[in-house]
């Protein structure tokens, strides 16, 4: 009866040994056999939405597999970002995040730890403009800081590299500036060129045709690291001396997977991802059709840009706590 | 610019025809299912255009988004579901024609009228696209909110004879529409701690939930061929029908101008969503007719109001060509459609690519009347869905009903809610709340909210009392007031019921 069990326990361990190892074989196997979910966080239509139908078509050459693009917009860009963080890590889901999300990371309200994501790399990155009212009568610095009365800057919500830019112009430039929430950066962009507010900070892919092709608006600055070729006049931040604003008035679209996901896979997203954006036609329709900046970052590199942009917002995190609604 | 059109119209190529035929094919089919609309299919299709023609690619997209509306017109006419927040205002009278065996001539009245609307929208377009931009820009926040209020207050019109349940349904809508991210505080509402209601109850499962699921309901309960206040059809639908359709929109022309004019102006209105226009629409077309007691029953004349007015596209082309500004859903995925070809939308265009502004107007054109005669010859046989046993007809609506909760973003939430919401549906038939209250207060709501705290942070109160627009809506707002508080009293004796 004892030899029975003994060899009954002895074939049930290797049998499960050898599943367990037969799955692990089929984890380390060929990457990837199937589509893989880019989930998008905002609706279709739009810089994100169109910045990742981009990438997909040059990404699925590399990975031979379809790209999905699933848009899950809703919740201040944070719902996609957070259905992505509970995927399962196998790879075949994969997702981006916004610079933005670091003010509702700080005042608490997010389900997802944002350090926590593996990040693959950056789809793209957006510098600001900032520009002035026709009927504001503001043209540089100076105007906005001898103005008299409170000015009106449009912002989009709190979870935006334009609400938090806002902040750190109010706090570190010393600026007069009083918030009016919009629902969105258009409608912001649209409130200036009626006049109705003095100030807006929008992307450049959002601003240019209000403030290059039409002239609508009048261009402050620019929280590039240069200058733009299109506006050579159009001083930067870092020149104005306010490289920590700048840092902030950056939207970088991120790209990651879900924490702990398989690093073999991992590596293989990362290096096809990168293989893209080191595609000569890729940027150029980027760059020409999109108007967007290509960041090479590496996975490192994208998690270093988080905590540091954490940092700079933390001290005020009351501040920022209150923009949403939590004292 | 109307020779230009013409002159691009004559060199259109049979494959341009094709394309054009698949976009209206696609479209009527998603306008027909439930919670699945242009925009969805439009973003479906945006990867199979990256090897297209630019022009063609629009001509594709544009026809599904010119003949999803109509699509939707025959399943909120048919069953009572509105494909999108587009359609619900023709559910009120197109459904009830439809149980009383009147679907040939609401389906007539529908076509007619989405073609002409879609026609009235593109003159619209062709005549202000010169003047430019001082007519997008005349919209501010207080024109967006009393136009708003404007449709508020003729609900509360339509809604005297049962004023009470009419506030209690509005005040139901507008706590509804309070849950989730303030966008004027920052703040998070009545979410209970579950992200999904961060972005607030989604329209389209709530509207599917709250007319389609809710009559379903009421139709598999009751099962006796009945939906309240309307009778059994007694026999299928003819040409002839169909043609009194046709020519109910010709005799009721000025509702229908007046139809279309708003929903082209609110078209133009950047940011104020899909949904208002038809409502809107309905609501003044309420008080401007001369008799009203038989809308929510089965007056033709609703149905002109809300088709006339959801398929008035050629207002939402407006700030998406001239500022790149999308004016609905479908001008966002045209405009991430417009980039990804390498146009960039703005003031420019028209001088630069003309050619893709008469490519955007061709599309809208001929999808209209290709979407309208499949619906006008088909009207007869559609026409006789509602004589299927009522407890058959309300198990497959529910079933759809709740797919197209699901369908929407493919999120199992979105379904769930899409059933409570039909649950809710059928008890306010039951007991005779106003779903249409409710529908006002999701669709109006928010705009509401955002555009008077807008103006009260940037204008102050004077906003409202020192633009002639704002003016001249508060003024008819007080007037119809007024003149509601006399009638009521003049017909007090009187009995009026209506059944939404």
């Amino acid at each position: 009866m004892k030899m029975k069990s003994f060899l009954l326990i002895t074939m049930v361990v290797f049998l499960l040994s050898n599943t367990q190892q037969a799955i692990g074989q089929k984890e380390k196997g060929a990457f990837p056999t199937k589509p893989i979910t880019l989930i998008v966080l905002t609706s279709p239509g739009g810089g994100w939405d169109t910045g990742c139908r981009f990438v997909a078509e040059f990404w699925k050459q590399h990975l031979k597999v379809p790209i999905v693009i699933k848009n899950i917009s809703g919740g201040e860009q944070l719902i996609g970002p957070t259905v992505m963080y509970n995927s399962p890590p196998d790879g075949y889901t994969v997702g981006t995040v916004s610079s933005g999300a670091v003010a509702p990371v700080i005042a608490g309200i997010t389900k997802f730890d944002i350090k926590k994501f593996e990040w693959i790399g950056i789809l793209s990155d957006d510098y600001y403009i900032t520009s002035a009212s026709l009927k504001s009568g503001f043209k540089d610095l100076d105007d906005l800081k001898k103005a008299k009365r409170q000015i009106l800057i449009a912002i989009p919500g709190f979870a935006t590299g334009d609400a938090q830019g806002a902040l750190l112009m109010k706090e570190k430039m010393g600026l007069n500036l009083k918030m009016v929430t919009h629902e969105g950066s258009t409608p912001g962009i649209m409130a200036a060129i009626r006049g109705d507010v003095d100030l807006v900070s929008a992307p450049i892919t959002s601003m240019r045709k209000a403030v290059i092709d039409a002239k609508d608006l009048v261009p402050l600055w620019i929280s590039s690291p240069k200058r733009l070729n299109k506006l050579p006049d159009l001083p930067t931040l870092n020149e104005l001396g306010y490289p920590e604003v700048a840092k902030m008035f950056a939207l970088n679209r991120l790209v990651g997977a879900p924490p702990g996901t398989l690093p073999e896979r991992l590596e293989i997203l990362r290096k096809t991802f990168r293989a893209v954006l080191e595609n000569p036609k890729y940027q150029s329709r980027v760059r020409d059709e999109w108007d967007a900046e290509i960041n090479f970052a590496s996975g490192s590199e994208v998690t270093r840009m988080v905590e540091d942009k954490i940092t700079l917002l933390q001290p005020y995190e009351k501040i920022i706590k209150e923009g949403w609604g939590k004292k | 610019m109307l020779a230009e059109i013409l002159r691009a119209f004559a060199t259109t190529q049979p494959m341009d025809y094709l394309i054009m035929l698949l976009g209206v094919i696609i479209g009527s089919i998603v306008g027909f299912l439930p919670g699945l609309g242009a925009s969805q299919a439009m973003a479906l299709l945006l990867p199979l255009t990256y090897g297209m023609d630019p022009l063609r690619a629009i001509l594709l997209l544009m026809s599904v988004a010119g003949s999803a509306p109509a699509g939707g017109s025959v399943a909120a006419i048919l069953i009572n579901t509105p494909g999108e927040p587009l359609n619900v205002a023709t559910c009120w009278d197109g459904y009830p024609l439809a149980r009383q065996g009147k679907g040939g001539l609401a389906l007539g009245t529908a076509a007619t009228s989405s073609f002409g609307g879609a026609l009235v929208g593109l003159i619209v377009l062709i005549a202000i696209l010169p003047l430019g931009k001082r007519v997008v820009l005349s919209f501010s926040y207080p024109e967006i909110f009393t136009i708003a209020l404007g449709g508020l207050v003729c609900l509360i019109m339509i809604e005297q004879e049962r004023l009470w349940k009419g506030f209690i349904s509005l005040a139901l809508g507008m706590v509804i529409v309070s849950i989730g991210y303030d966008p004027v505080t920052g703040g998070i509402r009545h979410t209970f701690g579950t992200m999904y209601l961060w972005e607030g109850i989604k329209v389209v499962p709530a509207l599917v939930g709250l007319f389609a699921i809710g009559e379903g309901i009421k139709l598999v309960v009751e099962d006796k061929g009945e939906a309240v206040g309307v009778e059994k059809p007694v026999s299928k639908a003819s040409y002839s029908d169909v043609l009194q359709g046709i020519k109910a929109v010709f005799k009721h022309f000025w509702l229908f101008l007046q139809s279309s004019v708003i929903g082209a102006i609110v078209g133009i209105a950047p940011a104020i969503g899909g949904g208002v226009g038809n409502v809107l629409s309905y609501s003044i077309a309420t008080q401007t007719v001369k008799d009203n007691p038989h809308f929510g029953k089965g007056d033709i004349r609703g149905v002109i109001a809300s088709e006339s007015a959801n398929n008035s596209k050629g207002g939402d082309l407006v700030p998406t060509v001239l500022f790149g500004i999308p004016g609905s859903i479908t001008c966002a995925v045209l405009l991430g459609a417009l980039m990804l070809h390498g146009i960039q939308p703005g003031p420019r265009l028209i001088i630069d690519k003309p050619g893709i502004i008469y490519g955007l107007i061709i599309a809208v054109f001929l999808s209209s009347i290709l979407i309208s005669s499949f619906i006008l010859l088909a009207a007869p046989y559609l026409s006789s869905i509602p004589n299927i046993p009522d407890n058959i007809l309300g198990t497959v609506v529910i079933i759809l009903g709740v797919l197209g909760g699901y369908a929407t973003e493919l999120d199992f939430i979105d379904a769930i809610v899409a059933m409570i919401f039909g649950l809710l549906g059928y008890f306010f038939l039951e007991f005779g709340y106003s779903k249409v209250a409710v529908v006002m207060a999701l669709v109006l709501g928010k705009v509401m909210q955002v555009n008077f705290f807008l103006t009260m942070d940037t204008m102050g109160p004077s906003g409202f009392f020192v633009r002639p627009i704002p003016l001249i809506i508060i003024i008819l707002c007080v007037f119809l007031i007024i003149r509601a508080i006399f009638r009521r009293e003049k017909h007090s004796g009187e009995e009026k019921s209506f059944s939404y």
